[in-house]
């Protein structure tokens, strides 16, 4: 035995060390969690006679603990996103699996509880192969399984459709029939050869769930999360923890870190401090200002990676001085993208061109030029259309960065002579304002939930919803997103996403401020871990060093 | 006395009726809805009618009211929106933890809270009395969210003796909360939400014992001779002591609201915290459990106060 442990130990007999300091040193000496009974026994202790060497033995294994500023609240996949993000990260590609995923960190399709699919020539029905795989209770994974996870969606008649479930109608809405040919192959029907279909189903509400837990637990599957991914639920404790240990049965092989500890912790300093402190390994999100300070630090680091967002205006036909397309233009070239890069994202920015995120097909950087900041022409329209003096309030969020964005953005459009106030709502109000047409001006942003432009442009900008948050009714730029959702050929469609984003910018209703990145904070030695396009969290690839 | 805490508890009934039609109206009031939030610009009108229909929002609200009260006084209270789990089960995963901090933090700020204000009430106008009472101005004027931050910052980051956040070590799990490293993490918390009740129970013990000290018996007391310390001991002290006893009472039932802001910034699994996300997702039935919550607990003190009261006093009589 190492000299220094027999010292250790002779020195925790004479009363030198708390039991806990004793354990401590030791495992930083090097002894395993396992041995540690033994040396309490040498210490003169009875064996057994305390939890803490099991506690420790835990603590000695490749644990990550991830500080998160959510709050978990129900790891059902087809509730996620419902309740904010943080069941997203808990959940999305680490206990559950879709029969497709994102390669980590892109946007590119890769397969998952599905090896391969075919596509018929028409495009209306796909066909998917599924691996031999098992969920955490044992349950194969069967093509009816994966059947009765999708229908649990779209039938409200179904015992597991649950309330609060939120993208069927993004996901199925083209879906006309789904069929299990045999256990392992699953065939999706359409009612037009729709190509978002792939990329929807890699959405984190399409993540595949036990039906025997389903059956089992009913309402409170919750409770009992049981998916097929390289994780598996330990324990929750509501607001405090939530526990995931590596699958020894995953398909993929186990992952390398042991156990996942997923805290929440609400405030953003407080998070970065216990990163400091080593109380975290992880938090999922640094405030843009505190960037730096961690990147300059040899002992941690700063990830990011794609993240899919468009934070924009929503300017509203619907309320006057709006209704003048000129006054809309104005406030377009009024605006300083640059300076909102600068100060409040201390550069993790990209200015904004089109409403389509960076990395997705139909982004394309020349549309920046579109409206550059140009306060001298925005003024000039202003005079044209005689709508100077009417004000104007800007609704915003009052969380985050929103409240800072929003006066930067006041004082522009006060320096080209418009009159406007803000009004900072907390989210719940804030979205059933906009929702029921009662804003003029609304600061948001759009977090994608799938990895095609489809997910912005049509929900966005389709008259069925455009009408009602901006006012905007354009049946051309309708029928283009509608036309590119089964455009094949990915050069054409992402002419159509080019040409139906040009005509928006020229009607001008949508004010494509930037697109802000994330950025999460970890220890030196943690590696392969990315940010996901969507804000998730996928830990399979993560190794912990020393 | 039996008689009187008989009537006690029977005007509690209807006064908890009334907090739940209140809290019913408020929170529905206060704008944004539920499904709303849930949805965000993600889905169509026809989504967000759909799933209002669903959460049972369509219905008029003495419909919805009524619906929440026949089941309330069979024990349940319902479904939350948030995590789709039983609301009583819920709170009662929580409550535990809220209670620990409330405690703590009353044992933390009663002594030192009647120290302070028998001390300023003795030497008053004196240089003590001044700083103790700058002091509690201090304590009643910080926010606690910025008070808990700074000290994490000074105890946590700079000096290291504490964690910064939590309830637990992190390995350890949750429970037990029993144990050393569970009372490491309640240290800050507890000394964070103790400030307020600290300074509120010195200037009432102050007022209290300065009231008594001017009355005639204490001056009689003074003028047959006896020491002015063993007056202030013996018989100053103890009837001073009767109105700060339903100080102590009410503040612990105020500590849950600060709670709501101290479990925030710790992140202690406590029900204040739970208390945020439900308001702020506008699930109506978390909030109508905490609440109730609250009033049951803030009423259950109440009693306590007026019947420790009756057993200090003899002067009172029911």
């Amino acid at each position: 035995m190492d000299e220094r442990v027999g010292a250790l130990v002779m020195d925790f007999k004479a009363g030198r060390y708390t039991r806990r300091q004793f354990i401590r040193k030791a495992l930083g000496f090097g002894v395993g969690a396992a041995a540690l009974p033994a040396l309490f026994e040498m210490a003169g202790e009875r064996p057994g006679a305390s939890t803490w060497p099991a506690a420790e033995a835990a603590a000695a294994q490749r644990t990550l603990v991830a500080g998160i500023p959510e709050g978990i609240s129900n790891p059902d996949p087809v509730i996620l996103g419902a309740a904010g993000y943080g069941d997203i990260k808990v959940v999305h590609n680490n206990i559950n699996e879709g029969i497709v995923r994102f390669k980590t960190g892109t946007v590119s399709l890769e397969p998952s509880l599905a090896t391969s699919w075919d596509i018929s020539p028409d495009g209306l029905s796909y066909t998917f192969h599924l691996r031999p795989a098992a969920f955490h209770d044992g349950t194969p994974v069967t093509a009816q399984a994966v059947k009765l996870n999708y229908e649990r969606q779209i039938d409200d008649k179904n015992p597991y459709h649950f309330q609060g479930i939120t993208y069927t109608e993004i996901v199925f809405s083209n879906v006309s029939k789904i069929d299990a040919l045999d256990a392992t192959t699953l065939r999706i029907t359409q009612t037009r050869p729709a190509v978002t279909l792939l990329p929807n189903l890699a959405l984190f509400a399409e993540g595949i769930v036990s039906p025997t837990a389903l059956e089992k637990y009913g309402k409170d599957y919750a409770m009992h999360p049981t998916g097929s991914g390289p994780y598996k639920f330990e324990r929750w404790t509501k607001g405090v923890e939530f526990v995931v240990t590596a699958n020894d049965k995953y398909w993929g092989g186990r992952p390398s870190v042991d156990r996942v500890i997923w805290k929440t912790v609400a405030d953003n300093t407080v998070r970065l401090e216990q990163l400091r402190t080593g109380e975290l390994d992880l938090t999922t999100l640094l405030d843009f200002k505190d960037v730096p300070a961690v990147r300059g630090d040899k002992r941690f680091k700063v990830v990011s990676g794609t993240f899919l967002a468009t934070q924009y205006l929503l300017l509203n036909q619907h309320k006057p001085p709006l209704d003048k397309k000129e006054v809309r233009q104005a406030i377009q070239f009024a605006v300083n993208k640059a300076n909102i890069q600068k100060v409040t994202f201390y550069g993790s920015y990209t200015v904004g061109a089109g409403p389509v995120p960076p990395g997705l097909l139909g982004y394309d950087k020349s549309l920046e030029d579109v409206y550059p900041h140009t306060p001298a022409k925005a003024k000039a329209l202003l005079q044209q259309a005689g709508a100077g003096d009417v004000a104007i309030t800007l609704l915003h969020k009052t969380e985050g960065v929103w409240p800072e964005e929003a006066q930067l953005i006041q004082a522009d459009l006060q320096a080209i002579g418009l009159k406007v106030s803000l009004q900072g709502l907390e989210e719940a109000a804030f979205y059933s304002k906009i929702n029921a047409s009662e804003h003029q001006i609304a600061l948001n942003d759009w977090v994608m939930d799938t990895g095609d432009p489809d997910n912005i442009m049509y929900s966005v900008f389709s008259t069925k919803r455009a009408r009602q948050r901006m006012g905007y009714e354009n049946p051309e730029v309708d029928k283009l997103n509608t036309d590119a959702q089964v455009e094949r050929n990915p050069d054409k469609r992402r002419d159509l996403y080019l040409k139906a984003s040009r005509m928006i910018l020229a009607d001008a209703p949508f004010v494509t401020l930037g697109y802000p990145q994330r950025a999460m904070g970890a220890k030196a030695g943690v590696d392969g871990l990315l940010v996901g396009p969507l804000g998730d969290v996928v830990i399979r690839g993560v190794k912990i060093g020393s | 006395m039996v008689r009187y805490l008989a009537r006690r508890v029977l005007i509690f009934v209807p006064s908890l009726m009334l907090v739940s039609i209140l809290t019913f109206v408020m929170v529905r009031t206060a704008g944004g809805d539920p499904a709303s939030l849930k949805l965000g610009l993600h889905a169509s009108p026809e989504s967000l009618a759909r799933l209002r229909r669903e959460m049972g929002l369509t219905d008029p609200w003495p419909v919805q009211y009524g619906h929440w009260f026949a089941d309330a006084v069979r024990g349940d209270l319902g479904r939350s929106y948030l995590t789709g789990s039983r609301v009583t089960y819920e709170i009662l995963n929580r409550f535990p933890a809220t209670l620990e901090l409330a405690l703590a933090s009353m044992l933390i700020a009663v002594p030192l809270g009647i120290a302070v204000g028998t001390v300023s009430a003795v030497r008053p106008r004196t240089l003590v009395d001044h700083l103790s009472m700058l002091g509690g101005l201090f304590g009643i004027s910080i926010p606690t969210f910025w008070l808990g931050v700074m000290l994490i910052i000074v105890f946590a980051v700079w000096l290291g003796v504490v964690p910064v956040a939590g309830s637990n070590d992190v390995h350890m799990g949750v429970y037990p909360i029993t144990g050393w490293d569970a009372l490491r993490h309640l240290i800050l918390p507890a000394a964070t939400l103790a400030g307020w009740p600290m300074a509120i129970l010195a200037r009432h013990m102050r007022s209290s014992l300065l009231e008594v000290l001017h009355q005639d018996y204490a001056r009689t007391a003074r003028a047959k001779g006896l020491r002015f310390l063993r007056l202030v001991w013996r018989h100053a002290f103890p009837n001073a002591l009767i109105p700060v006893v339903t100080v102590i009472a009410l503040e612990t039932g105020y500590l849950l609201g600060g709670a709501v802001i101290t479990e925030t910034v710790f992140a202690w699994p406590g029900i204040g915290n739970l208390t945020i996300q439900a308001l702020a997702a506008r699930d109506y039935m978390l909030v109508q459990g905490t609440v109730l919550l609250f009033a049951v607990v803030f009423a259950v003190l109440n009693i306590i106060a007026d019947v420790t009261n009756a057993l200090l006093d003899p002067r009172i009589r029911y």
